[in-house]
């Protein structure tokens, strides 16, 4: 395939957010023989313009990047529409459209010259209200296009994650929160903290553990508050251990993984390790995960239902072939 | 901390419909119903009614994207099954009633095209002509489905549905009727690539070569053959006897007579025929952007949503 010479890729990058990484590296993948240059929201707008001066193409990979209050993307993605610069916006979740009028009509502005492909049918119902004559093909998450997940058997190893025989090993529960420093929608710290914690006395009532290992999920997340949430709850009864960012986690198939992050749902959903995802927003209500081993709360606190894919490897496997083909087709000069 | 997070959670509602899918589509009065009969008379698989599964399935969540299952069985959406009387409480369990059809349109759409006729493991073809028109979608949500587009002259498929009590007699209206299932079609080999999808030609429907052909390749992907031919009675729109009469010729081998058109009719006949042979050998070869056949659809069903409005 030829591909465009100089690519930009704009993610939430350098942060150790796991998804976000491993999806940027599936791009790259895509992109084998492209120079390609990484951005991210908050990077200068010096080195912002000196990419788009020679980019040919800017491609935003995944993420749910455009909703009600709309993110910092906009703000790199106006200057690249400014700078005439072709956009392709990979795999992206559309939940909502921005509320203010201006922020709106720059987006809408945005999407009408660019190459969309959404990871949800929810986000293509979405882009279909505003532009109703926008073509854009649903796919899968970019994430299961990472070379890990491609083949016949999953990787044992992505990124500092890795997966464990579980033989002997002590039964440990993993406790992977992200933190809320702001107001994110109506949803606070204190209240994932109440929800963590309820999903830890759920699981250590329902099976044996060892251990609790709790662990930031990425490097802006603080896992202070948690700790001592934990070691006051269940200090007395089991062991609380807390790592660092960098430490590497083993998933073993009798552990259990208790998260907010949408992707460490995803992986625990591949190697078959029991997950509880806790949805802080619509993009971690609608995951494509299941199976029987993970399950999903809802903001309001109930079990929601998720897509039928993650239940049939032969659906995902046909629905990854064919998205593989759209972002070739995305990325194309 | 119970009312935070429920107990243990219930059991997985999932109940997956193992069915393979044949989709034939096309534009309205392009000879979906013919080809279908002439498929479903040689392979063992199941005819479903004309469901307009996949354009409920976008209506319902255009208006309201958290339509739940249990909203769809109330009145409020029996309007766009155009009259059909089904059962939903057989359509869809009661595990189902609560979830969002956003949440699972593959399955929305299974239960809409599937019928208590149906046993676990056939083959079932749909025969929408709608469907053309969410072609993407379409293939999102079955990518292990089979796609046959029926493609027919546009000067054609307006003669015959002029020839229709139902269909709409405007020229622009019936054009737009005509070049949406094109467009869309070119938008899907672009986004997916074009396996598993097939361009039937309306009018070598009575070749016996091409037919081979066809059914050569639907054998190809695995499509069960009948161990006899049989006749297949139409079942769909039976309701007038127009219908009834019109979908009797088409289950018997019907021969397809060119219109007499006049000069002009004649030159617009064969502008459409090198319009779609355009159009399909760019759909069958490697192209990323749209070709000369495609804008120029576009741009005819553009100006024909202009002028009509809708």
């Amino acid at each position: 395939m030829t591909v465009r010479r100089n690519i930009v890729l704009l993610g939430y990058l350098g942060k150790q957010n796991f998804g976000d990484e491993v999806m940027a590296e599936a791009v790259a993948q895509i992109l084998a023989d492209a120079e390609v240059t990484f951005i991210h929201a908050r990077t200068p707008m010096r080195d912002v313009l000196r990419a788009y001066w020679r980019a040919d193409l800017l491609a935003v990979c995944g993420g749910n990047i455009v909703n009600h209050s709309h993110g910092a993307y906009l703000r790199v993605t106006a200057l690249a529409w400014l700078m005439r610069v072709p956009m392709a916006f990979l795999s992206i979740e559309v939940t909502d459209w921005p509320s203010r009028f201006l922020v709106r009509a720059v987006q809408k502005a945005i999407f009408r010259k660019a190459s969309i492909s959404v990871r949800t049918v929810r986000s293509a119902m979405v882009i279909a209200r505003l532009l109703p004559r926008k073509s854009v093909p649903c796919v899968v998450d970019l994430f299961y296009c990472h070379h890990a997940f491609l083949g016949t058997g999953a990787a044992q190893a992505v990124d500092r994650f890795s997966r464990g025989s579980g033989g002997t090993k002590a039964r440990t529960l993993h406790v992977l929160p992200r933190s809320f420093k702001r107001v994110h929608e109506g949803y606070s710290e204190s209240q994932n903290l109440d929800r963590i914690a309820a999903s830890v006395s759920n699981s250590l009532e329902t099976g044996h553990f060892d251990r609790v290992v709790l662990s930031p999920s990425a490097c802006v997340d603080e896992v202070a508050p948690y700790h001592a949430r934990l070691q006051q709850d269940f200090g007395a009864e089991i062991s609380i251990e807390c790592l660092g960012i960098d430490a590497p986690i083993t998933f073993a198939s009798n552990d259990s993984v208790i998260s907010n992050r949408l992707h460490i749902a995803k992986l625990c959903n591949v190697w078959d390790v029991p997950c509880t995802l806790i949805s802080y927003s619509l993009k971690t209500e609608l995951p494509e995960i299941g199976k029987g081993a993970g399950q999903v709360f809802g903001l309001g606190g109930q079990k929601t239902a998720f897509e039928t894919i993650g239940h049939d490897p032969a659906l995902l496997s046909a629905r990854r072939d064919m998205s593989l083909r759209t972002f070739e087709a995305q990325l194309a000069p | 901390m119970e009312n935070i997070l429920p107990g243990k959670p219930s059991q997985s509602s999932e109940i997956a419909i193992e069915r393979r899918m044949i989709f034939v589509v096309g534009p309205a009065r392009s000879g979906t119903t013919v080809w279908s009969h002439q498929i479903a008379s040689v392979f063992d698989i199941q005819c479903s009614p004309e469901t307009n599964a996949i354009a409920i399935l976008k209506r319902c969540l255009s208006r309201d994207l958290n339509v739940t299952f249990r909203d769809f069985e109330r009145d409020q959406h029996r309007d766009l099954l155009h009259g059909a009387k089904r059962n939903y409480s057989i359509l869809f369990p009661p595990e189902l009633r609560d979830v969002r059809m956003v949440d699972r349109p593959r399955e929305f759409c299974e239960r809409l095209v599937s019928t208590d006729r149906y046993t676990e493991g056939t083959v079932v073809l749909e025969q929408t002509p709608r469907n053309g028109e969410h072609l993407q979608l379409l293939r999102y949500l079955f990518p292990d489905a089979l796609i046959l587009f029926v493609a027919r002259n546009p000067v054609d498929t307006m003669r015959s549905m002029q020839s229709t009590p139902w269909a709409s007699k405007h020229p622009l209206a019936q054009l737009a009727i005509w070049a949406r299932p094109y467009v869309e079609a070119m938008r899907m080999r672009r986004a997916y690539g074009c396996g598993k999808l097939r361009f039937l030609c309306y009018s070598k429907i009575n070749s016996e070569c091409y037919r081979a052909d066809v059914f050569a390749w639907l054998d190809r992907h695995g499509v069960p053959r009948r161990p006899e031919l049989i006749e297949v009675v139409p079942r769909n729109f039976a309701d007038t006897d127009w219908a009834t009469d019109h979908l009797h010729k088409s289950a018997s081998a019907i021969r397809i007579e060119t219109p007499h058109a006049s000069r002009g009719g004649d030159r617009l006949r064969r502008f459409g025929d090198r319009l779609l042979l355009a159009g399909m050998r760019l759909v069958s070869g490697p192209q990323s952007r749209p070709g000369w056949p495609e804008r120029a659809v576009q741009c005819l069903a553009w100006v024909s949503k202009r002028v009509l409005g809708r």
